[in-house]
């Protein structure tokens, strides 16, 4: 392994990179303004209050203080969605491992150089996880701007590690998307099995939000999206073990696409 | 030319499968292609002569036989093997909004000679009259041709695959790519090409496989297949041909497909010149002109024969 296909990869794809990391960026920032106000700060705390516990599940607060801290009210409002935004890029650099380059006929010539089908995948799947946390550094940054300009108080190491969560999950959409498209060889099929995880992921753990006393509930942990929301870090429940979990889970798929990809033919 | 072989297949086979449907494509192909030569692979489209190429490039994995490149084993030692094989597929798809510098370069980078295999790249371009600075999206489908045999060739490969090399380049360009394949051959080389121009691999090719229906049916020299048993003759008279002559034409064993127009008469002839100029010597021959075939009739009797021995 030269890296060759690393840094390639890296220069044709860092802009996009830049432009996910900084629309996303943008929210975070437009949430710490949000946050700033301490007349919406003081409106939110008695309005949740208000509201019965199901309710909240639903909206994905299981607690009245994901509202009223400013980490909470960021963590809330922005790294839900920004995982939920962000599997749409997952699956963008997913597709970019061996789909695409194999619907277009691009792979003929890259194998036929002197390096491995491994090689190709494994150098791969490393730059864009490197551009995947490039996005989530940019997704850190943007906020923590706000921060400094609004003068915010604020917890930012919860905010910094609320943030991170989302990474291994956008690891696991790339592996499976990768994983995918191995098995599946078209743009389109890949993309449409990859959004059906991805919702399939979501609506189990909206539900368990939902009926937090139900099988829904245990059903909610195999669930991505359960645990990448940030709201164990604002509620100091958070172990690192589930997203170390996720990351193995994400590198499993990933060495699987490895795998396939190993044992099929190419472009038929 | 060695009589080391430099590809070695055998009893290579390959069978598509899309649901229940099978679909033979190659069967039991046995082929030695020797250093140093430059071999044709002729068939009809659909003949497995591209299913064959991506065997060999390891793109595909055969279903049956094996096969050998410079001695190692295609699919065990393929990183080896590449190390010193020029591709260029029959379809070449290429990063659109890339240039051909980037590509030569990138591709460069993993061969891993950036500086050499660049200005290798340059020396070829230039050749070829071909602007690498283009973006490939900008690039016709001759420069896009171009840009393959340039990438194809830039790392001196001992030997080129080339699948369809010339189709889409103008008659200028495929005379310059017949010397570049010549003096490839005259460094001891080796080269395997695709084709169904039948008068590319007339020229530059030493020998030559047929394959049809993914069977391969005959390897043969150039100067052998090429060894006519029939000639077109075209005889032109002063004065129309008179019908004596016209009727002793069409019945006279050995000739065949006679066409006659006004003074002149063309035919095929099969065997001896004698009983033809015997024949012809009551009118006033003007001009006579003897062609031998071409690989391509030869090609299609070849076909011909092939369909009335199996029917």
């Amino acid at each position: 392994m030269n890296g060759v296909i690393v840094q390639d990869t890296l220069r044709t794809n860092w802009k996009q990179t830049v432009y996910w990391g900084f629309g996303m960026g943008i929210l975070g920032l437009y949430l710490v303004a949000i946050a700033s106000s301490s007349e919406i700060m003081a409106s939110y705390g008695p309005l949740l209050e208000s509201l019965p516990p199901a309710m909240l599940n639903v909206i994905g607060i299981s607690d009245v203080r994901m509202f009223t801290t400013t980490e909470g009210m960021i963590s809330s409002g922005f790294v839900t969605y920004a995982m939920l935004m962000l599997s749409v890029y997952a699956v963008t650099i997913g597709l970019n491992i061996t789909t695409n380059e194999e619907e277009d006929g691009i792979l003929d010539i890259v194998l036929s150089l002197p390096i491995t089908r491994t090689q190709v995948i494994t150098e791969k799947l490393i730059a864009f996880a490197l551009l995947s946390l490039g996005v989530i550094a940019l997704c850190i940054i943007f906020p923590l701007i706000g921060v400094a300009i609004f003068n915010v108080e604020v917890n930012i190491g919860k905010v910094i590690l609320s943030i991170l969560t989302v990474y291994p999950g956008i690891l696991l959409i790339m592996g499976v998307t990768s994983l995918i498209g191995t098995v599946a060889r078209r743009r389109l099929t890949t993309i449409g099995l990859s959004a059906g995880f991805i919702m399939a992921s979501y609506f189990i753990n909206f539900l368990g939000n939902a009926a937090s006393e139900s099988f829904a509930a245990t059903l909610q942990q195999f669930s991505f999206f359960y645990y990448t929301n940030g709201e164990t870090v604002i509620l100091d429940t958070f172990n690192p073990l589930t997203s170390i979990v996720l990351i193995i889970v994400a590198s499993i798929f990933a060495g699987l696409s490895v795998m396939m990809f190993n044992r099929r033919d190419i472009g038929l | 030319m060695g009589t080391t072989p430099i590809i070695q297949t055998k009893a290579l086979s390959m069978v598509y499968k899309s649901g229940k449907t099978e679909t033979k494509a190659l069967h039991n192909l046995s082929l030695n292609v020797n250093q140093g030569e430059i071999f044709g692979y002729l068939g009809p489209n659909g003949a497995g002569k591209t299913t064959t190429i991506r065997m060999l490039l390891d793109l595909i994995r055969p279903t049956n036989g094996s096969a050998q490149i410079f001695g190692l084993d295609i699919r065990n030692n393929s990183v080896e093997i590449h190390k010193r094989i020029g591709f260029l597929p029959g379809e070449l798809n290429l990063w659109k909004n890339r240039t051909g510098n980037q590509i030569v370069h990138y591709l460069a980078s993993v061969r891993g000679d950036v500086q050499g295999i660049t200005t290798r790249a340059n020396q070829i371009a230039d050749r070829l009259k071909l602007d690498l600075t283009k973006k490939v999206r900008d690039y016709s489908s001759g420069n896009k041709r171009k840009l393959g045999l340039a990438i194809a060739m830039m790392h001196n490969p001992d030997l080129l695959i080339l699948d369809e090399p010339t189709s889409g380049l103008d008659p200028l360009m495929q005379q310059t790519f017949n010397q570049m394949m010549q003096e490839y051959r005259a460094q001891g080389k080796t080269v395997f090409l695709s084709s169904h121009v039948l008068s590319e691999v007339q020229t530059i090719c030493d020998r030559v496989a047929i394959i049809r229906d993914g069977e391969l049916k005959a390897v043969e020299t150039i100067e052998k297949l090429t060894h006519v048993e029939f000639h077109w003759v075209k005889i032109n008279f002063r004065d129309a041909i008179p019908s004596s002559l016209q009727n002793r034409l069409i019945s006279m064993d050995h000739i065949s497909n006679v066409e006659m127009n006004g003074q002149s008469v063309r035919l095929q002839l099969f065997g001896d010149f004698d009983p033809l100029m015997r024949a012809i010597s009551d009118g006033y021959v003007e001009d006579l002109h003897i062609e031998d075939p071409s690989l391509e009739e030869i090609f299609l009797a070849f076909y011909d024969g092939e369909k009335e021995q199996s029917s």
